[in-house]
């Protein structure tokens, strides 16, 4: 069930409008860039809708019941030809792709809209849109790659895009110390990731090794090579498949923020927030979910790094949930909460529930970005205002994002029959009802349900605060006169915000600020429209698109009971799109691993336990929102100060982060900034530098020198040169024949 | 075989008669003119095109054995049609730019173009020739035509003295050759390369064959700029005009490349001359090593950006040898050698048209301090010269990354060559320094003022299309690597 479909103009089109963008943007006008960048992600959108609708959609149907693959591939060029290496640039467009194409281009294409509300008064107009479409071309890459290097193409594109984007104010209104933090984010971030992709890199050689292929279908199909025995620096042995599987999984760690890795997406938020929302929430960082699920065969064989991928998902999805507690910049809040969400993808892939992952990584897709661009449109109209403690009583005069951010908020909170609560509950479902050979039946579902479900409360709870903080209560803090003259006063205004100054004292310059801002409430009271910079059609209409989704997708994907109660067999629609896909892995170890994989345990078959957890769930939500209504309804609440007070060190342990980032800088950074230097100085300005390059270098001038000083350019001594030059030749030949001979 | 000249064998030299017969052409047309300027390059450049259309048909007609002609003095195989193809290609681009680049620094040209054309068909016939008469008569031709083109910057010193000393050597390395053919010829009785072949498995170890080996590859070894015989190169390069200068890196050393392959692959095949202390492996590996290693060196200190590109191209000449030392050893093995010479090509010409840009009359604008700021000024170009710059180190995703990959993993199949290749790599990583320093200069740096450079449609053409060229090599270098892989020599 395989056709071909010209996929290459999916991630070409918007490659084409980036190129534009980027060599004659600045000769553009500002909506001939906007056509540019808008049209080209929306011709791409064209055409992946006509593939999937139109052609795939068709094969799927007729390859249902049997494990023939539906999909649709191109081969553009043969890529590299090099010995028994044969790469082309391979694509393929099967359910699963399918699913990244429309959440890349779709979001991508809202996103793109909304940018050109909330970036009109930016310089630099055409490099922001040029670098936001290549950076959806290098997804669409990643997305639609059939092996492994072209993926890593994808992989590191959408990493130098991120990179670009996050340093995009690198001279924010030409203040050099904005612009240079903005610029460290960047580079923090590129520096993180590449930790992960060394490990990505080592992944694809070690199964380079074993199989002599990086095709993605061939190497599901030699699935005995990868359970061969490897010993890694003389341990083991491991199968191929844990190595590689562990390998791709530290790569996929750096791209998705995972612990250890996550440090650099909440630094990542000083880029513009449409470029938090779509790069940094909906597509990029869901790439490494997607890998995984993508190479779901080659993880369905080490059933001990499936564990791990669970372990390390839970852990994140909880501790992340945890800091997002405590943190006073709405952007902040949302790349902790994303952080969790994205842990929560991993504990599905890690259980095996890949189809489970993914219909999270879509819905979470349409409500995160909704709500980054909904934090967005709350930042413009408070003229860059990121501060919760400066917020409040937005709810009237931004009434369509009052109204999309809640029922983002809903969704991500877990309350039925929003999205999130389907997607999460059937990950929450999956935890506890699937058993992993290498890690014991019992204690890892259940830990991991724990796990989860703690998250979910703490998800619930710091999303309901950062939605009060926002919207209701009275307007706190003293508003801007006006945009003009606003850079200064923001950045001098109040320094224990949110540049990072406020460690020690953060919990009092929070009430402090609630304080006096009740105080002057009174008189911002009046002028709460006129000083706000009210979105546009171009930023309202994405977030209700957004919303929409955010509210209906769900019903993509009921879970079974549901099913069970209605009488119909196959609710969940989503996971039998997935399934020719996602199901690859499962066949494939039960053929050759001896059914030593991850499988669903006694508890699955139980209706009444899925229902009994379902509504535990529930109350978990609803009881941790309420909670969190309850008290930030009016600003902190008075109960709230008096926790903090007394959990002080806890407080400030949370505030901090961990001290992860100090920790880092500690054990890693200074120390190996340390080496960098040692090394610069002795082996770099010394050995290569004086002795090497310059002392050759100056030698060989010096010869030149006095070569020249003899000849004073004759044409005779040239001549010479050559004659001495062939008799050398002659010298070394003929001796050496005469020597031979004669000897 | 003996007698008259068929049919079949002038089709299969029809692209060499082409430009010949073209370069005549040109020539009477500007001598009808009577010292009127014409304004030939579109004239010359439909030449080189219909000769370029005349090798592609070829390449079909000959199939992969070759035709052998004229008794065994040439041979059309396609081998020497991918070089006919390459050095057509570098002539287009030359003819190019060198229409607006005549103009701008007022050169009369009434026999600049059917210089350059002759010139071409001498490099043809050196890559078809299988006879060391006919390597004589095209080395001359070619030489002969490039002195006079060297020459051309009429009242300006330095292009007059380049082209003596240029004149002056390249005569005596012509002596060379002539007494090396003579010994050759003296000791086994032979200039056709097929006779000579046995002959010289049989004389192997004879001293005198040995001389005439040595003073024949010398004087090639002096075309392509070999280190020792490389002095003439940064003057003569310098002083020519900057087309010309783009003439002689890219298709001159095809050609001499062409021609050594060809010797060092089928008449000194035979193992008694290849191998051991008598062998031509032992120099060719310490020349090899040499060239690219002072070629590198000299380059990275040089103040002016056209001497620097000489030097570039020197040290470019040592990785090709590297090349031809593999392809000597393992018969065969040609195409990342012809790869490599496309590659190089490409960039250098792309490099120089650049340099041939930015240069107006009275301001020729070598010196890094000239090139300041280009990019803020000139985005595109500035990029262009940042992916030809790219290129000629070897940085992927260009031509040149492919390049030097294929050369040196074709070298590395040998045990002999893995200390070469090392030095090669040490040396490509040398010489990124001085290839990144325009691109600093453009870059980084603050211009004084801003360039007035050549913008004439032929200059962007040329530019676009060596662009287009190091960029198609470096993204799909599976294509013309397959070419270059049917491009056997005839046996």
């Amino acid at each position: 069930m395989t056709k071909t479909f010209p996929l290459l103009w999916i991630p070409l089109l918007p490659l084409l409008g980036a190129a534009i963008n980027l060599l004659c943007g600045r000769v553009l006008s500002r909506r001939a860039v906007n056509v540019v960048a808008c049209g080209s992600v929306a011709g791409a959108l064209g055409v992946v809708v006509f593939a999937v609708f139109g052609r795939l959609w068709p094969l799927v149907g007729a390859a249902e019941g049997t494990h023939l693959p539906a999909r649709l591939v191109q081969t553009a060029y043969a890529w590299i030809t090099a010995g028994s290496v044969d790469l082309p640039v391979g694509l393929v467009c099967d359910p699963l792709s399918a699913v990244m194409l429309l959440v890349v281009t779709l979001v991508g294409f809202l996103i793109h809209l909304y940018s050109t509300g909330y970036m009109a008064h930016e310089r630099d107009y055409a490099r922001f849109f040029g670098y936001l479409n290549l950076f959806t071309g290098a997804m669409l890459i990643l997305v639609l790659a059939d092996n492994l290097p072209l993926l890593f193409v994808g992989w590191e594109g959408v990493g130098v895009c991120s990179y670009l984007l996050i340093g995009f104010w690198y001279d924010k209104d030409g203040t050099e110390r904005l612009g240079l933090a903005n610029a460290m984010a960047g580079r923090k971030a590129f520096l993180v990731n590449r930790v992960g992709d060394v490990a990505f890199l080592l992944g694809m050689l070690v199964l380079f090794a074993a199989t002599r292929t990086l095709s993605i279908e061939s190497l599901a199909l030699r699935a005995s090579d990868l359970l061969l025995p490897l010993h890694p620096l003389g341990l083991g042995p491991y199968t191929v498949a844990g190595v590689a599987g562990l390998l791709l999984f530290i790569g996929a760690m750096g791209k998705s923020a995972q612990i250890p890795l996550y440090v650099w997406l909440p630094d990542a938020m000083a880029g513009p927030t449409p470029v938090s929302a779509l790069i940094h929430a909906a597509t990029m960082v869901t790439a490494g979910v997607y890998m995984v699920a993508r190479m779901n065969f080659l993880f369905m064989l080490s059933p001990a790094v499936m564990g791990l991928i669970a372990l390390v998902g839970a852990t994140t999805a909880l501790f992340a949930a945890s800091i997002g507690f405590a943190q006073h910049d709405i952007k902040k809040v949302l790349a902790y909460s994303t952080i969790s969400q994205l842990g929560y993808m991993f504990v599905a892939v890690g259980v095996g529930a890949f189809s489970a992952g993914i219909f999270h990584l879509f819905t979470h897709a349409f409500f995160k970005a909704c709500l980054f661009l909904g934090a967005g449109a709350i930042i413009h109209a408070l003229h860059d205002e990121q501060d919760l403690r400066q917020m409040g009583g937005l709810r009237r005069p931004l009434a369509t994002t009052h109204w999309t951010f809640l029922v983002s908020t809903l969704a991500i909170a877990g309350i039925p029959p929003l999205s999130g609560f389907f997607s999460k509950d059937e990950i929450l479902w999956r935890a506890i009802a699937t058993a992993n050979p290498a890690l014991g039946s019992t204690w890892l579902p259940a830990l991991l349900y724990v796990m989860s479900l703690a998250a979910a409360l703490c998800t619930a709870f710091y999303m309901f605060r950062l939605y009060g903080l926002v919207f209701l209560g009275e307007r706190r803090g003293t508003a801007p006169a006006s945009s003009h003259g606003h850079a200064g006063g923001h950045v001098g205004g109040h320094p224990g915000g949110h540049a990072g100054g406020g460690h020690a004292g953060g919990g009092h310059a929070g009430s402090g600020h609630a304080g006096s801002g009740h105080a002057g409430s009174g008189h911002a009271g009046s002028g709460h429209a006129g000083d706000l910079h009210l979105p546009g059609p171009a930023m309202e209409a994405p977030l209700i698109v957004l919303a929409g989704g955010a509210a209906l997708l769900g019903l993509l994907g009921l879970p079974e009971v549901v099913g069970s109660w209605l009488g119909i067999e196959h609710i969940n629609l989503f996971e039998r799109w997935l399934a020719p896909v996602v199901d690859q892995g499962a066949r494939l170890a039960d053929r050759w691993a001896g059914g030593q994989r991850v499988a669903a345990n006694a508890l699955a078959e139980s209706h009444g336990l899925e229902a009994l957890l379902l509504l535990l769930s529930v109350a978990v939500a609803v009881g941790s929102s309420a909670l969190a209504w309850k008290l930030y309804r009016a600003g902190p609440s008075a109960l709230v100060e008096r926790l903090t007070a007394r959990l002080r060190w806890f407080y400030r342990l949370v505030l901090n982060k961990y001290w992860v980032d100090e920790l880092y800088d500690w054990t890693i950074v200074r120390p190996y900034k340390a080496l960098a230097v040692v090394l610069f100085q002795l082996v770099d300005r010394l050995v290569i530098d004086r002795l090497g390059v310059h002392g050759t270098a100056r030698s060989v001038d010096g010869v030149g020198r006095v070569l020249r000083r003899l000849q004073t350019g004759n044409v005779q001594h040239y001549v010479v040169g050559l004659v001495i030059g062939i008799t050398a030749l002659v010298v070394g030949v003929v001796g050496a024949a005469l020597l031979g001979g004669g000897g | 075989m003996t007698g008259g000249v068929g049919m079949g064998e002038l089709q299969a030299l029809a692209p060499l008669l082409v430009v010949t017969g073209w370069a005549a052409l040109l020539l009477l047309v500007s001598a009808l003119a009577g010292g009127r300027s014409l304004r030939l390059g579109p004239l010359a450049l439909c030449g080189l095109l219909l000769a370029l259309a005349a090798v592609v048909w070829d390449w079909r007609l000959v199939g992969a054995g070759g035709q052998v002609l004229f008794g065994g003095l040439a041979v059309s195989d396609r081998f020497a049609l991918f070089l006919d193809a390459l050095l057509l290609l570098a002539g287009s681009l030359t003819v190019l730019i060198s229409g607006a680049y005549l103009d701008e620094h007022g050169f009369a040209d009434d026999a600049y173009f059917s210089l350059l054309l002759l010139a071409i068909s001498g490099m043809m016939l050196l890559v078809h020739a299988t006879s060391l008469v006919m390597l004589l008569i095209g080395l001359e031709t070619m030489s002969l035509a490039i002195y006079a083109l060297v020459a051309f910057w009429v009242g300006k010193a330095t292009s007059a003295e380049a082209a003596l000393k240029y004149f002056v050597m390249g005569a005596v390395a012509s002596a060379f050759l002539v007494f090396g053919v003579a010994l050759i010829y003296g000791v086994t009785g032979a200039t056709g390369y097929r006779a000579l072949a046995e002959a010289a498995a049989q004389a192997a170890g004879q001293p005198l064959l040995l001389l005439g080996m040595v003073f024949v590859l010398g004087a090639l070894a002096f075309k392509v700029a070999i280190v020792p015989l490389h002095m003439w190169v940064p003057d003569a390069y310098e002083g020519a005009p900057t087309p010309v200068t783009g003439l002689m890196a890219s298709a001159v050393k095809a050609a001499g490349f062409g021609a050594l392959l060809r010797l060092l692959a089928t008449s000194f095949a035979a193992d008694g001359l290849v191998y051991g202390s008598t062998g031509w492996l032992n120099p060719c590996w310490t020349l090899a090593a040499l060239t690219m290693s002072l070629g590198n060196l000299a380059a990275l200190r040089q103040p002016s950006i056209k001497r620097m590109l000489a030097y570039s191209s020197v040290a470019h000449a040592g990785y090709v040898l590297l090349g031809v030392i593999a392809a000597g050893l393992h018969p065969g093995q040609l195409a990342p050698v012809l790869f490599y010479l496309l590659s190089y090509a490409a960039a250098t010409l792309g490099a120089l048209g650049v340099v041939a840009w930015i240069g107006r009359r009275e301001a020729e604008r070598l010196t890094f301090e000239d090139w300041a700021g280009l990019a803020r000024h000139h985005p595109v170009v500035a990029l262009a010269m940042t992916v030809f710059m790219l290129s000629l180190a070897g940085v992927p995703p260009t031509g040149g990354f492919f390049a030097k990959f294929y050369l040196f993993r074709a070298a590395l199949r040998d045990p002999q060559l893995v200390t070469l290749v090392v030095i090669a790599v040490l040396n490509s990583v040398v010489s990124v320094y001085y290839y990144l320093r325009p691109v600093v200069a453009m870059y980084f740096q603050d211009g004084v003022a801003q360039p007035q450079p050549l913008a004439r449609p032929g200059v962007y053409a040329m530019l676009g299309l060596a662009l287009a060229l190091v960029l198609l090599l470096g993204l799909l270098p599976g294509v013309p690597l397959d070419w270059a892989l049917h491009a056997q020599l005839a046996r």
